[in-house]
């Protein structure tokens, strides 16, 4: 009897030692995790972004063309001609005019295409990429000639300017009146609307420059993510402001601006992964990023707050 | 902290004054960390070493070789599952106060110089006069295991002999409770 219980006394230490061992052990004083490591995040936000509306232009077409988020356009074809061209051969209906409109930050973020001019932070009241096409080929415009716009605001402001981008898909730094025949300020006579005539196609931002005397930085540093691939926001809502950081370290950003800092990380598997911080800026800081899992639909509804 | 602790050596020395009771016993042992792969040595008073409870007052140093160079002063619990005539099965019950002296150079997040520890374990002890025991204790905060081989001498003891299976019954300590 004796024997029996010192051996299920020790059987059953045995059995919690081993538990205790294999299970409730952690080396966290002397070994550093590997850290969580994610793909690039294009495929999931290029997903998600705008696309390009596309509208047949007829001869019985009448102006001016409404897009689905309410930018108005007016352009003629004999404003239009081919890339190429030298004489005075026109373009012939039907044509085809191509939008993306981008005016929450939402889909700025999707379209990780900030609102940011050498290095100054835009209030911005919309981005949209107009082009033309003909069977395919792009189109531009016609030296002196333009097409007439219309963004949609609910309150206009006299101050704002036209930025201009590249023709690309991509983010390329905006340029406020590239040349002398580009209009620059956009007009607020019409109410809701912020209306301009503009001389180039590509993408265009209706912008504010609010860059300031004194400004500071956010570094991104994480203890258990890896952040190379991880794309990380800037939101200023005072401006509709987004920011973009690059390596892990943000632009300029001005004392006493209130952010938000949204991160987005895609696992290999697909996966998604957030990190979501405001933050008052008044001194250069650095920013610790813990990543936590989250859905699609989460973060849809947490940009959608921004 | 520190005068805590001597306050504790206060009162076992006062116990150890009555050496004939066999109240009190010394000891030192070795130990190894498993997780943080550091060794150690320790010092031990156990007070009614003989009783089923006995109270463990004792310092634990990890030494600076190690990855983790830190010093445990503590007070364990050590209650006699089973009792036999060469050997005692016992659990165990530790608190400590713990100065991890290289915190700084460890990648744990929230390292800290002060700690506070408990620890739960069982352990294996002779019963003889120098008795030899071996303990197993897990440590609740860090989350780690070690391992401890020490011996005890327990004063006022008539018979010494040393370790397991040197004769039996008659050569067990006296004052057995």
């Amino acid at each position: 009897m004796k024997r029996t219980k010192i051996f299920f006394t020790l059987l059953c230490a045995s059995f919690v030692c081993t538990l205790t061992f294999q299970f409730g052990c952690s080396k966290d004083r002397i070994e550093t995790k590997p850290l969580n490591s994610y793909s690039s995040p294009n495929n999931y936000l290029n997903s998600k972004k705008q696309t390009e509306q596309q509208y047949v232009i007829d001869s019985g077409g009448t102006c001016p063309l409404t897009a689905q988020q309410g930018t108005q356009l007016c352009m003629a074809n004999t404003c239009l001609k081919f890339p190429n061209a030298t004489g005075n051969d026109s373009v012939h209906f039907p044509y085809t005019i191509g939008i993306i409109e981008i005016y929450k930050p939402k889909d700025m973020i999707y379209a990780q295409m900030p609102t940011v001019a050498s290095g100054n932070i835009l209030e911005t009241a919309g981005e949209v990429r107009v082009r033309a096409y003909k069977n395919n080929t792009e189109l531009a415009l016609r030296p002196g000639c333009f097409y007439t716009i219309k963004m949609p605001t609910a309150s206009p402001q006299n101050y704002m300017q036209a930025y201009y981008g590249g023709d690309g898909d991509n983010y390329s730094d905006w340029v406020n009146n590239p040349g002398p025949a580009v209009n620059s300020n956009f007009a607020d006579t019409t109410t809701g609307y912020y209306s301009n005539s503009i001389l180039k196609f590509g993408w265009l931002n209706c912008d504010y420059n609010r860059a300031a005397a004194t400004n500071y930085n956010l570094t991104f540093t994480s203890s258990t993510d890896e952040l190379t691939n991880v794309a990380i926001f800037v939101y200023f809502p005072s401006t509709k402001t987004v920011m973009q950081v690059f390596n892990l370290v943000s632009g300029s950003i001005p004392n006493g601006s209130s952010v938000k800092i949204i991160a987005i990380g895609v696992k290999a598997d697909g996966s998604l992964y957030k990190f979501y911080k405001t933050e008052t800026v008044t001194a250069s800081a650095s920013i610790e990023v813990t990543m936590e899992s989250t859905s699609d639909a989460d973060l849809t509804t947490l940009l959608d707050g921004l | 902290m520190q005068e805590r602790f001597l306050v504790v050596l206060m009162v076992c020395l006062f116990f150890a004054a009555d050496t004939e009771a066999q109240n009190i016993g010394a000891g030192a042992d070795v130990m190894y960390n498993f997780q943080s792969e550091g060794f150690g040595a320790g010092a031990r008073v156990s007070i009614f070493p003989n009783r089923r409870l006995s109270y463990v007052p004792q310092f634990s140093y990890y030494f600076p070789f190690n990855k983790v160079n830190e010093y445990y002063a503590g007070l364990a619990l050590e209650y006699k599952i089973i009792r036999r005539n060469k050997f005692n099965l016992y659990a165990i019950a530790h608190g400590a106060y713990d100065s991890w002296m290289n915190y700084k150079e460890s990648p744990l997040k929230d390292a800290k110089k002060n700690n506070w520890d408990l620890e739960g374990g069982a352990g294996i002890s002779g019963t003889t006069c120098l008795r030899p025991f071996l303990e197993y204790r897990y440590n609740i905060k860090f989350r780690e295991t070690h391992l401890r081989l020490g011996i005890l001498y327990i004063f006022g003891c008539k018979k010494k002999t040393y370790g397991f299976g040197n004769g039996g019954k008659d050569k067990r300590c006296g004052n057995y409770d």
